[in-house]
């Protein structure tokens, strides 16, 4: 290997020198931040005071990714660097438009970025959104959106029915025989599921908070949600969920509220949340919940199609037209089964009732469409069990009744 | 001359075995650092379209290995790198690392510049092009003082990717390389990640130039944690293969722990 020796050198000066360089250029760089950062007007509240409602979402395209050289083994495909350019772009949209920027959410899944920004009291979120839409530079723009899970107040506080209505319409402990869900992966994503729970400790393996809110004490919604899905089968207590041995991942996208009647959920919640189940290749994603429609999660559902994963959501209110996300192309949409023919296409399943976990380790009665779809996301499971996911990429459940959409269990196992 | 026909008499003189580039980094390096100071303001100051950004990076290391090799013979390293990336995926930028030199003052270990174009070619799969220049100073353990020019491209996709790196002269040893790395990142939750590597570099003249053999290998496994626009992370490096000169001297050997912090602003 050739040897030479620079004939020019002066380290002492050299030194001196770049560190002047990278001193100024903080200093400016400091200075540019200072001046491109965030918009702070003395109206502003601070940014962990902002009310959710006066944000907006803002998509950008990722850029590609790539190799960082310089930026050694560890960070050579620059996590930081990337995120700090994101968040830089954000902040200089944000202040173009005079608006606050908030936090960057990265969405990998579906290659985009959200960027969160707040809109000042006094100017229309519509308008700025419909700007923001037509800037080169972002892909769409949209006031955040709120959710509602789909469940009534508990109907009351008796003692445990011997039989949940699925056991006896179903014949659960005959499927249980040959199927309960075992390596099925589930995203419950709702309020905080009690994990433990000694009905769910089991089966819920993974819990995230996907909220802007702290995780809290476990929430109700959610723990009743999962111990449909996944309460532990044959342990001498409690009841026995439609999928137990399923792996359950609990993501915290809602959070109960006092100042609504029953839990909550906004866009952005519910967006990081998908775009982990996506990511994660789950197989079936419960959304128990409803809203209006919203562009950003349809791409996020749509993207989980195309990874052949099932998304299940309660109908909604009528009013809505089955509300968002069960009126979305793709999902499978679940309501009460009420003897009445559904406006849907999807399926209906018990949701009067029903006896499943709550938090603090008890048991209680609940009813409304979020249940049912519980059931129906059971039964998946152990449909993606029996088929395996390649041969069930939506749905092998089979219809007993076409006009009700009631479930003919015999026929979907069999065969 | 236009950027390009820099870039163009750069690679030729290269080619034609004559370094054109290392001229090109012998001028007095207080100009470079004037130079680099004038670009960060310029560029945290200039207007830039809201789709493109410049971004700084600083970091601090406790030791350089590349290639498996400890390039700063074992002792700490820290660098500024200067980027401009935009979403039509062109990305260029420079950086400097300084370490200790032999009386333990710090000096300049390498300046460095990049150019690459990226593209998405599906939902999950980019490609990427480029050209980076290195220029290590008397600082770099091998003790050669060289500018080389390596060409690269490869694909990426969500926590992996590939490329292949190519130098008509490696190191200015007068061998041709071609270097294949696989670099991967797995997501643990909570901004932690496990980071990998797999890189095997050839020689292509047969003449046992990479320290006495013709080819050389290296692994990282590490951890990453980010904290918004900070990462720190470790890794255990391991080089090989142990013959010839490549891993003489007390500080280098084979195996390496590395860590640092990376802030990006």
């Amino acid at each position: 290997m050739t040897r030479t020796r620079m004939i020019y050198r002066e380290p002492r000066w050299a030194w001196v020198w770049i560190l002047a360089a990278i001193a100024l250029g903080l200093s400016c760089a400091a200075l540019g931040n200072s001046t491109t950062g965030n918009i702070q007007t003395p109206a502003d509240p601070p940014e962990d005071q902002l009310d959710e409602s006066r944000m907006i979402l803002v998509m950008m395209e990722q850029p590609p990714k790539r190799l960082r050289p310089g930026q050694g083994y560890s960070a050579g495909y620059g996590n930081s660097q990337s995120r700090a350019s994101r968040a830089k772009l954000g902040r200089n949209l944000s202040k173009k438009y005079e608006l606050t920027f908030v936090e960057n959410w990265p969405m990998p899944a579906i290659q985009l970025d959200c960027m969160i920004m707040y809109v000042p009291e006094g100017r229309s979120l519509k308008d700025i959104a419909e700007k923001l839409s037509k800037d080169e530079s972002v892909l769409w723009a949209e006031p955040m959106d709120a959710y509602d899970v789909l469940a009534s107040d508990v109907t009351h506080k008796d003692p445990l029915y011997k039989l949940s209505p699925a056991s006896a319409q179903w014949d659960i402990a005959k499927l249980h025989q040959k199927w309960r869900g075992d390596n099925v992966k589930i995203a419950v994503i709702d309020t905080h599921v009690d994990r433990n729970h000694p009905e769910l400790r089991k089966s819920v393996t993974l819990s995230r908070n996907f909220s802007s809110t702290p995780i809290s004490p476990a929430e109700t919604h959610g723990t009743s949600v999962a111990g449909i899905i996944g309460a532990a089968a044959s342990n001498g207590i409690g009841i026995a969920g439609i999928a137990p041995d399923s792996n359950i991942w609990a993501l915290r996208a809602c959070w109960r509220n006092s100042k609504y009647k029953n839990a909550r959920c906004n866009t952005l919640s519910l967006a990081r949340a998908l775009n982990y189940a996506v990511e994660n290749r789950v197989d079936i994603i419960n959304m128990s919940l409803a809203g209006p429609t919203n562009r950003l999660l349809g791409r996020l559902i749509d993207e989980a199609r195309t990874r052949n994963i099932a998304v299940v959501a309660a109908y909604g209110r009528p009013d809505q037209k089955g509300g968002f996300p069960a009126s979305y192309q793709g999902v499978i949409p679940v309501s009460v089964d009420d003897g009445a023919p559904p406006q849907h296409n999807g399926y209906v399943a018990p949701g009067k009732d029903i006896p499943t976990t709550r938090t603090g380790g008890k048991l209680h009665v609940v009813q409304g469409s979020s249940f049912s779809t519980a059931h129906i996301t059971g039964l998946l499971a152990l449909s993606r069990e029996r088929y395996g996911r390649r041969n069930a990429p939506w749905s092998r459940l089979k219809y007993e009744s076409s006009r009700y959409r009631t479930i003919d269990i015999k026929g979907s196992f069999s065969g | 001359m236009s950027p390009p026909a820099t870039v163009l008499s750069i690679l030729k003189g290269h080619l034609a075995g004559k370094c054109v580039a290392a001229n090109l980094f012998l001028l007095p390096r207080k100009i470079l650092s004037i130079s680099c100071f004038i670009f960060v303001c310029v560029a945290q100051f200039s207007f830039t379209p809201a789709h493109a950004q410049i971004v700084t990076t600083l970091s601090a290391q406790n030791d350089d290995r590349v290639r498996g090799r400890s390039a700063s013979r074992g002792k700490p390293v820290t660098s500024a790198s200067i980027t401009y990336e935009d979403i039509e995926g062109i990305f260029v930028g420079g950086s400097i690392s300084l370490t200790l030199d032999d009386n333990d003052n710090p000096d300049v270990l390498l300046y460095q510049g990049f150019v690459s174009y990226a593209s998405n070619i599906s939902q999950d799969l980019s490609a990427d092009i480029g050209i980076i220049v290195n220029s290590y100073t008397e600082n770099y353990a091998g003790l050669v003082d060289d500018t080389f020019v390596e060409a690269f491209a490869g694909l990426s996709t969500e926590g992996l990717s590939g490329h292949v790196r190519f130098s008509p002269n490696y190191l200015n040893s007068g061998t041709a390389t071609f270097y294949l790395e696989l670099d991967s990142a797995l997501p643990l939750g909570n901004d932690f990640s496990a980071t990998g590597h797999l890189g095997l570099l050839l020689g292509l003249d047969g003449n046992n130039s990479l320290g006495g053999t013709n080819y050389r290998y290296d692994t990282q496994i590490g951890i990453q944690k980010d904290f918004n626009r900070i990462s720190v992370f470790t890794n255990v490096v391991i080089g090989g293969p142990r013959e010839g000169v490549w891993f003489d001297g007390p500080w280098m050997g084979r195996t390496g722990v590395v860590g640092g912090i990376s802030y990006s602003f």
